[in-house]
C-alpha cells in the first residue's frame, strides 16, 4: 500500500513539473509567434510597395501603351491603401501610403517612386475630391483591392502618368 | 446494491482528492507564481522591426544599462536619398512601462562620419543611431532585465521635404 501511494506521489510530482514547464514554453511560443506574425507581414508590405514603385518606374520610362501585368500577395490587417498626389506649387509629386494594425498601433507605410516626376495615379479608386492636378488629392484603393490574400495588379503608361488597377 | 457500489466510487474519489488534491494546489501556486515573476522576455531572442526601408540588426544593437543608451544599428534600403534625423521629436523609443529614451545622434558606418544630430543615406548604406534614456536620475535601463516597445525613427525625404516616421516594435536584452 505505502509503495503504492509512493509510486503515485512521485508520479504526480513528475507530472507537476513537467506541467509547468509546458507552460512557461508556451508563453515563450506564443509571445515569439506573435512578433514574428509581425514582423513577416510588414516585410511582405515593403515587398508589395518596393515591387510596385519598381514596375511604375519600369512602365513609366517603357512610354505609352506600354503595361505590365503581375500578382501580390496581400497580407491580413491592411487598413487602407491610397495614392496621395501633391502639389504645393513649388513641389509635384506622388506617393502610395498603406495602413496597417501591426500589434496594438496603426503603422504608415510609405513608397516613392525613384524620382518626384514619376507620378502615378489609380483607376477604380475612390476621390474625396474631384481629380485637379494643380492641387493636392488622394486616391483611395477599394477595400477589396487590399484584402487578404493573392491579387492582379496592372500598371499601365498613360501621357504623362502611370495607372495602377487591381484586375478581378 | 446499486447504492453501495455508487458510494464506493463517490468515496474513492473523493479519497483520491483528499490525498493528491494538495499536489495539484501546490503545482497551480507553483505555475502562477512563475508567471508572475518570471520574465520570459529574455528568453526570447532581440527583435527590432521597423519598417520604410530601414532594416535594423538586433544581433549588434544593444541596450547599455552603465550608460543608459540604446544603440541601434540599422541598414537603409530605400531607392531615393534619406537624411535620417536624430534629434527629430519622431525619434524615439517608448518602452511598455511608458519610459521614454530619445534620439541624440546617428552616423552613417559606410561614409565613416562622425555621430550627428542628422545624417544622409543612400541606399544599402548602414548606420548607428543612439538613443539615450537618462531621465531625471532614475534608471530605465537595468542590467538583466528586457526593454520592450515601441520605436519609431524620422526619415526625411530631401526631394519632397516629407519627413516619413520608420516605426515597429523593438525588444533587447540589457546588459
Amino acid at each position: 500500500m505505502m509503495k503504492k501511494a509512493q509510486a503515485s506521489l512521485e508520479f504526480l510530482i513528475i507530472l507537476g513539473i513537467a506541467f509547468v514547464f509546458i507552460l512557461m514554453l508556451g508563453g515563450v511560443f506564443f509571445s515569439f509567434s506573435n512578433t514574428s506574425q509581425n514582423s513577416l507581414d510588414t516585410q511582405q508590405v515593403e515587398k508589395i510597395g518596393n515591387e510596385l514603385m519598381t514596375n511604375v518606374e519600369k512602365i513609366y520610362f517603357r512610354g505609352v501603351g506600354n503595361k505590365i501585368q503581375y500578382e501580390a500577395r496581400f497580407p491580413e490587417a491592411i487598413q487602407n491603401m491610397s495614392i496621395h498626389y501633391i502639389n504645393d506649387g513649388s513641389k509635384n509629386f506622388t506617393y502610395l501610403n498603406v495602413t496597417r494594425i501591426s500589434g496594438s498601433q496603426i503603422s504608415s507605410q510609405v513608397f516613392f517612386p525613384r524620382e518626384n516626376y514619376i507620378q502615378f495615379i489609380c483607376n477604380n479608386c475612390q476621390n474625396t475630391a474631384p481629380i485637379n492636378y494643380s492641387s493636392n488629392f488622394t486616391l483611395y484603393f477599394q477595400k477589396e483591392d487590399f484584402s487578404q490574400g493573392t491579387k492582379t495588379i496592372e500598371i499601365k503608361s498613360l501621357q504623362e502618368r502611370v495607372q495602377l488597377e487591381f484586375i478581378k | 446494491m446499486m447504492f453501495q457500489k455508487q458510494a464506493k466510487k463517490a468515496q474513492a474519489a473523493i479519497e483520491f482528492l483528499m490525498t493528491y488534491g494538495w499536489m495539484l494546489l501546490v503545482v497551480l501556486i507553483v505555475g502562477a507564481l512563475i508567471f508572475s515573476f518570471v520574465d520570459f522576455g529574455s528568453l526570447i531572442p532581440n527583435q527590432i522591426n521597423l519598417n520604410n526601408n530601414l532594416q535594423a540588426d538586433p544581433t549588434r544593437s544593444l541596450a547599455d544599462s552603465n550608460t543608459q543608451n540604446i544603440t541601434v544599428v540599422f541598414q537603409y534600403n530605400g531607392a531615393r536619398k534619406a537624411e535620417i534625423n536624430a534629434t527629430s521629436s519622431e525619434t524615439y523609443i517608448q518602452t511598455v512601462l511608458n519610459e521614454q529614451c530619445n534620439g541624440v545622434s546617428v552616423r552613417n558606418t559606410d561614409t565613416n562620419d562622425a555621430p550627428e544630430p542628422a545624417s544622409t543615406f543612400l541606399n544599402g548604406q548602414t548606420g548607428v543611431l543612439k538613443f539615450t534614456c537618462d531621465t531625471s536620475g532614475s534608471n530605465v535601463l537595468i542590467q538583466g532585465d528586457t526593454v520592450e516597445g515601441e520605436i519609431s525613427v524620422a526619415v526625411d525625404d530631401p526631394q519632397t521635404g516629407i519627413t516619413v516616421p520608420s516605426t515597429g516594435d523593438i525588444r533587447l536584452t540589457i546588459s
